[in-house]
């Protein structure tokens, strides 16, 4: 796991050292093991590593033997000992034994065509020195990071977009267009940003740069479709136990200790399950817990980890340190956030690097291929709403949320009504987000452009090819994937507050073959009720009953009640109106007046739509401070640089690897 | 107040709306994002204390209370049926 930067700039030559020397200081908390650079006529590229496989001779920038193909890598591939293997049977050469090389050797071997191959989470750049090209690439599930700018000249790329601010000149706006998608849908869209051309390479796909050329292609575009799986029950639990065990094993592969993130949840429960089983070490488990006894989950992690064995640790969480670490999560998730549950995660991982562990195992994306989210339920009730009697529907709509008070027995009646409205499809193509998006229309309303929010992922739904024919649920999950998992619980959630204290985390539920597995059996066996059924009929054996039967709780932590009771002094960002005059896309009248109501209003009274506007309200604050006013100091990191590869004509330096 | 003025200035205050700028008497309150689940409940429990009105699932169940005309219009029709 590592941080990505550099450019192509003819501009910039003279001074490329400089800047790429400044691009990896900002990164620094990806990789603080060792950085490099490799620099060419107008073309410059960097590393800072956080090694992981192949402590010894792994270093990056990495050439082939050849020194025409030069590579820096950011992220794992799980698969590498069977993708050497097979490179070496085709003659290509090996001096490491890092994953850095596979990718390389496999590229110069089978071109683009390589990605379908890699199983892993990955973002790279690529030099091609005598064709003159830069590649760029992204795993299948947009796990790591990798933004670009192109603007006339120049092109810019970074794991994170702050590590832009060491180029000369360059200036953050935000982006109002973006800014209203993202608060709409929860989450800025595959390829955006919120900063004003800043965008991200989509999952699943590579981008060529050559002079004023681009070139940005799909490699694999996210499936959602499948095959039923053909055979007994007995035998789809025994694909779903052997394609994660698989997936688990594949992510043990490290020089390095792994351990695990045990939220108390299923998933992250069977994710420790096979590490146990699988981990040539006694397996360490984190977790938060919270002290506001509506969040904390502590008694079931305690009750997985006894179970299985694993030496386990929480970290309790406070509602002053949710308020006190919020800017330095902000900073380093880059995007607005609708709740607060990123920041405990920031807090975990800095736990889990102070406990001398650099790479994770977590149960992210088990809910998007094993249906386990209540929108999946709600999407399916609604669908079927019309051949429902009403005796029928008040039971179902019971079902639904029951960890939010009011979808409560007392309550449930009220909420046929709600769903009532719902039940017809009013935005084409987004029928199962729509219930979920109206709270996005009300955080819209804090933007001064009213026009339509919804219109960028209107457009992204209606041109994906295949996603029309796309069964409602099936259009929930592709969405899922593509919107939340992606740009939020992946990136936010996970890589970017895991990289905050250098740890990296792995995704079993991620690997192709169990989202495979997942939508084949999914397919034949879900029954519209039980969230994830086959995957608890898969390891219901192995786990406290407790943990198998338990209603689902989704992660959430303490939100706006928090800051109201801290006060932190950053909330002056809100309560100053000459502040928010400052944020040029916030219309300040509708800010002042949420923000007067939530601080005004008792918190069991804020709704969550309003929770999660102020949220979103005040991390948009936090990044104009920090990004656009460039009002945090971010101090420069002593780079260990071990690799410089100087192959400038016009340098006096002499070129090589040092 | 008047029973309509109440309901108006109920869900002014408490979605941050306003009606004849931001949306209309008809305008569908769930469509518009005005009302979210949490809020529905709040509206159904202001109504039931404001008015003294029993809502029971039979009216959940065929009345569609989704713009301030049809939540005046329900709140009218039951004040009559039980006065």
């Amino acid at each position: 796991m590592c941080g990505i930067a550099g450019f192509a700039s003819p501009a910039l030559n003279e001074a490329a050292p400089e800047v790429m020397t400044s691009m990896l200081s900002l990164i620094h908390h990806r990789g603080p093991d060792e950085a490099g650079y490799y620099l060419d006529d107008g073309v410059a590229m960097g590393t800072v590593r956080l090694a992981i496989v192949d402590l010894a001779t792994g270093s990056q920038p990495m050439p082939d033997p050849a020194r025409r193909f030069w590579i820096c890598f950011n992220g794992e591939l799980y698969n590498h000992i069977e993708l050497r293997d097979e490179l070496k049977r085709l003659g290509r050469p090996f001096r490491t034994n890092s994953d850095t090389e596979v990718v390389l050797q496999a590229w110069i071997q089978w071109g683009p065509g390589c990605l379908a191959r890699f199983n892993g989470a990955f973002a790279f750049a690529i030099r091609d020195a005598e064709a003159g090209e830069l590649f760029l690439a992204r795993d299948r599930y947009g796990k790591r990071p990798l933004f670009y700018v192109d603007r006339p000249g120049e092109f810019l790329f970074a794991s994170e977009l702050k590590a832009f601010r060491a180029i000369p000149g360059f200036r953050y706006e935000l982006d109002a267009r973006e800014l209203a998608s993202t608060f709409a849908v929860w989450t800025p869209l595959p390829e955006s940003s919120v900063f004003q051309g800043v965008r991200q390479l989509p999952m699943g796909s590579y981008l060529a740069v050559r002079g004023d050329r681009r070139e940005v292609r799909t490699y694999e575009p996210l499936a959602v479709d499948s095959v039923p799986f053909d055979g007994s029950e007995a035998d789809a639990i025994d694909y779903v136990r052997e394609s994660l065990r698989r997936s688990v094993e594949l992510r043990l592969r490290s020089d390095v200790e792994v351990g695990v993130y045990l939220s108390g949840g299923l998933d992250s429960s069977i994710v420790s399950r096979l590490a146990t089983q699988l981990s040539p070490h006694e397996v360490r488990t984190f977790s938060v817990s919270f002290e506001d006894k509506e969040f904390d989950e502590s008694s079931h992690q305690k009750l997985v980890a006894e179970h299985l064995g694993t030496k386990h640790s929480a970290l309790k969480i406070a509602g002053a340190d949710i308020a006190g670490n919020f800017p330095a999560a902000v900073h380093h998730a880059e995007a607005p956030a609708f709740r607060t549950a990123f920041v405990p995660m920031f807090l975990l991982s800095e736990h889990v690097r102070d406990a001398g562990i650099k790479t994770i195992l977590s149960g992210e994306g088990a809910d998007e291929a094993f249906l386990g989210y209540s929108l999946f339920r709600e999407t399916m009730l609604r669908e079927s709403w019309g051949e429902l009697s009403d005796e029928q529907r008040l039971e179902r709509v019971g079902g639904l949320n029951p960890e939010l008070a009011h979808f409560g027995a007392a309550h449930r009646k009220h909420l046929v009504g709600l769903f009532e409205q719902f039940a017809t499809e009013r935005l084409p193509g987004l029928f199962s987000h729509e219930l979920r998006f109206q709270n996005g229309r009300f955080a819209s309303r804090l933007l001064k452009d009213r026009s339509d929010p919804f219109a960028d992922i209107l457009a992204l739904v209606r041109d994906t090819p295949g996603y029309a024919a796309l069964s409602a649920t099936q259009k929930a999950q592709w969405l899922e994937y593509k919107t939340l998992l992606a740009g939020y619980l992946l990136s936010t959630q996970g890589e970017r507050m895991g990289l905050a204290h250098s740890v990296e985390n792995r995704c079993p539920f991620l690997d192709p073959d169990v989202v495979r597995a997942a939508r084949a059996v999914n397919l034949r066996f879900d029954d519209g009720f039980d969230e994830k059924l086959m995957l608890k009929k898969a390891f219901r054996a192995e786990l406290p009953e407790r943990s198998v039967t338990r209603p689902k709780q989704p992660y959430r932590a303490p939100g706006s009640a928090t800051f109201k009771e801290q006060r932190p002094e950053y909330l002056e960002l809100l309560l100053s109106e000459g502040e928010l005059a400052k944020i040029d896309p916030i219309d300040p009248v509708f800010a002042r007046k949420l923000v007067n109501k939530i601080m005004g209003t008792p918190s069991a009274q804020v709704s969550t739509k309003e929770d999660q506007a102020f949220v979103f309200l005040l991390s948009t604050a936090v990044l104009h401070h920090q990004f656009v006013l460039g009002e945090t100091a971010t101090p420069e990191a002593v780079l260990n640089l071990r690799t410089t590869a100087d192959h400038r004509r016009d340098s006096a330096r002499v070129g090589g690897i040092r | 107040m008047e029973r309509t003025q109440q309901i108006k200035q109920f869900i002014e205050e408490q979605f941050l709306v306003e009606f004849g700028t931001d949306v209309t008497a008809q305008d569908d309150l769930f469509k518009t994002g005005v009302i979210d689940s949490f809020g529905y409940i709040q509206l159904m429990k202001f109504l039931e204390e404001e008015f003294a009105l029993q809502i029971d699932d039979e009216d959940i169940l065929t009345n569609v209370l989704v713009s301030l005309e049809a939540i005046d219009g329900f709140v009218a029709s039951k004040l009559v049926g039980t006065r």
